[in-house]
């Protein structure tokens, strides 16, 4: 077991590290001297001067290479030129916006999706699992801003059900329970835009699943014992369709992250998306990094801790 | 499954068409003020005018263009990139392969969304750019599949036999591998390829497309200052996205499923 942490941990190592490679290689790449990119440009003398000593410039490419990774493991992003603040502290206060969003988003459609699928493995070929299969495919293939529109259109605009943006209404000055709930009214429309398309793909994944699983041997021995579709779907299907669920949760934050890019910027929810979007269009690259490696580290650790869960959920995996 | 393959081509065909004779199928110049500004749908405007009073339906049918030719871009790169390395890494394996896995496990680890972004803040927004730095962050999936089919493919009797033949490297990747991994990889390409179209989409609805070609992405974008008075500069664009990304992925669904 400690055997199987400690190999899958040397796994990520090269990948975490590679990515930050690549973050530096991206930077060197770029036209013109890296200190115009670092400093997109705008800076002083005395700046200049103070990113050449940070980023060691002047030194072999190595030794930048190991100056760039040992800032970025210490959490250090470098300073938005934009505002002149610590990446990290533009970071830091957005971050649980994002991941309100995101993770809400996530939790509806894997229950969302799960039960979606549940219904057209269960009735296959027949009407409910063909139009779970057009609706699913209708929204893979919409812009996710283009359903975000629509919804804010619809929902906001003409019915006013919901508030059209923001986290919390204007002005609102409650706390405690009260300010829960405004926030959860503004949360629903951005988060069902992001659930639509992911409850889509986990349905998918479900059906198919349990459409493969229906046909294994240990299924048809509980179907010759008597149990009815719906009991051998519950108690056997459903474990092993669930798998597949969770490991393709690790992309799925990836995804939901860039969905949420779209979404915050459409609905004004004050997350990590409206800073990418400001700072993509200011050429704000210290910031935009930060959030790449961020992200990127989300993903690898969200990958790891699936994999980690599996270990202790079927013991089979260990001996891969 | 055929009638929706029909439908995927047909799809894709009209898209090329008016990609390639936009001048023509569009009523009125893009670029060009020719009415009222936020004129809502009608029989001069069929899908109504943008805030100057731009014609919606000539922008859409010149979008076509911008998306055909950045998809088509992104799918050439990706498809040479990926084959070069599915190929090298299954036929070869050993430590190329480990090194180009790794490679290609980075890419697809980090969001090729924010990548892109982080691209174009870089390196600037053109269409061929753009076509680079989405064809160099989109073919690690493709590579992985290409390498997998050349693994199984090079165990058959039929490359074992054009091999005892003495069939070199060459012949025997280009000869005998590669036909025969062709109909998974267009199945996936395809996939990818309406995830490309998205994609692209996002980047120009926030504002990172060409800024002198006109796309559904942009103009998509530019509905969101003004979406509570003209809801037609919203819709159609998007709609246009949707049955490209459509016909993509049901042409590659059903040419899977007919082998």
């Amino acid at each position: 077991m400690t055997k199987y942490v400690l190999r899958r941990l040397t796994q990520v190592a090269p990948t975490i590290v590679g990515i930050i490679c690549a973050s530096f290689i991206l930077v060197r790449l770029a036209p013109g001297d890296p200190i115009d990119v670092l400093a997109s440009g705008n800076g002083d003398e005395a700046y200049y001067e103070f990113m050449r000593t940070k980023y060691q410039l002047d030194e072999p490419l190595v030794t930048q290479l190991w100056a760039y990774f040992s800032n970025v493991l210490r959490g250090d992003f470098g300073t938005s030129y934009l505002t002149g603040e610590p990446v990290v502290h533009m970071i830091i206060p957005r971050i649980g916006s994002t991941v309100l969003l995101t993770l809400s988003s996530i939790f509806v459609s894997t229950i969302i999706g799960v039960m979606c699928g549940l219904l057209a493995a269960w009735r296959v070929d027949q009407t409910v699992d063909r139009v779970v299969l057009r609706l699913s495919t209708l929204a893979i293939a919409a812009p996710s801003f283009w359903i975000a529109q629509m919804m804010l259109l619809l929902f906001a605009l003409r019915l006013g059900i919901f508030p059209s943006d923001g986290r919390n209404s204007p002005g609102f000055s409650g706390s405690g329970m009260a300010r829960t709930i405004d926030t959860i009214w503004h949360l629903i429309l951005p988060m069902t835009v992001l659930a639509i398309q992911e409850s889509s793909t986990i349905a998918r994944l479900t059906r198919i699943g349990i459409v493969d699983l229906l046909d294994e041997d240990h299924i048809r021995l509980a179907r010759a014992k008597g149990l009815s579709d719906l009991q051998v779907i519950s108690r056997h299907a459903l474990r092993g369709s669930l798998r597949s669920v969770v490991t393709v949760i690790g992309g799925r934050v990836g995804h939901v992250f860039s969905g949420a890019v779209v979404v915050e910027l459409i609905f004004g929810w004050p997350g990590l998306g409206q800073l990418v979007l400001s700072s993509s269009q200011a050429q704000d690259t210290p910031v935009l990094m930060g959030v790449l490696i961020l992200v990127a580290a989300a993903v690898v650790v969200t990958n790891l801790a699936t994999d980690l869960t599996y270990m202790v959920i079927d013991p089979r995996v260990r001996l891969r | 499954m055929l009638r929706r393959w029909h439908l995927g081509k047909s799809g894709i065909v009209v898209w090329i068409c008016l990609a390639l004779f936009a001048p023509w199928l569009s009523p009125f110049d893009p670029y060009l003020v020719v009415g009222d500004g936020l004129s809502a749908p009608s029989w001069n405007h069929f899908f109504g005018t943008d805030l100057i009073g731009r014609d919606l339906f000539s922008g859409v049918v010149y979008g076509a263009r911008t998306s055909a030719t950045i998809v088509i871009g992104t799918g050439l790169i990706v498809v040479f990139v990926a084959l070069t390395v599915g190929l090298v890494s299954g036929y070869r394996g050993g430590i190329i392969d480990d090194l180009l896995m790794r490679v290609a496990e980075i890419f697809q680890v980090v969001p090729r969304f924010f990548l892109a972004i982080v691209a174009i803040a870089y390196f600037g927004s053109g269409v061929e750019k753009l076509i680079i730095i989405l064809g160099l962050t989109s073919w690690s999936g493709l590579a992985r599949i290409v390498r997998a089919e050349t693994l199984s493919i090079r165990e058959s009797a039929f490359v074992e036999a054009a091999q005892l033949f003495g069939s070199r490297t060459f012949r025997t990747i280009f000869r005998e591998i590669l036909p025969n991994l062709v109909p998974t990889a267009i199945t996936y390409l395809t996939l990818l390829l309406s995830r490309v179209l998205l994609l692209e989409a996002s980047l120009a609805f926030i504002g990172l497309s060409d800024p002198d070609s006109i796309s559904w992405g942009y103009l998509a974008g530019s509905s969101q200052a003004y979406l509570r008075s003209a809801w037609w500069v919203a819709v159609f664009p998007g709609l246009a996205i949707m049955m490209a990304a459509l016909s993509l992925t049901s042409l590659g669904d059903s040419e899977g499923r007919r082998e």
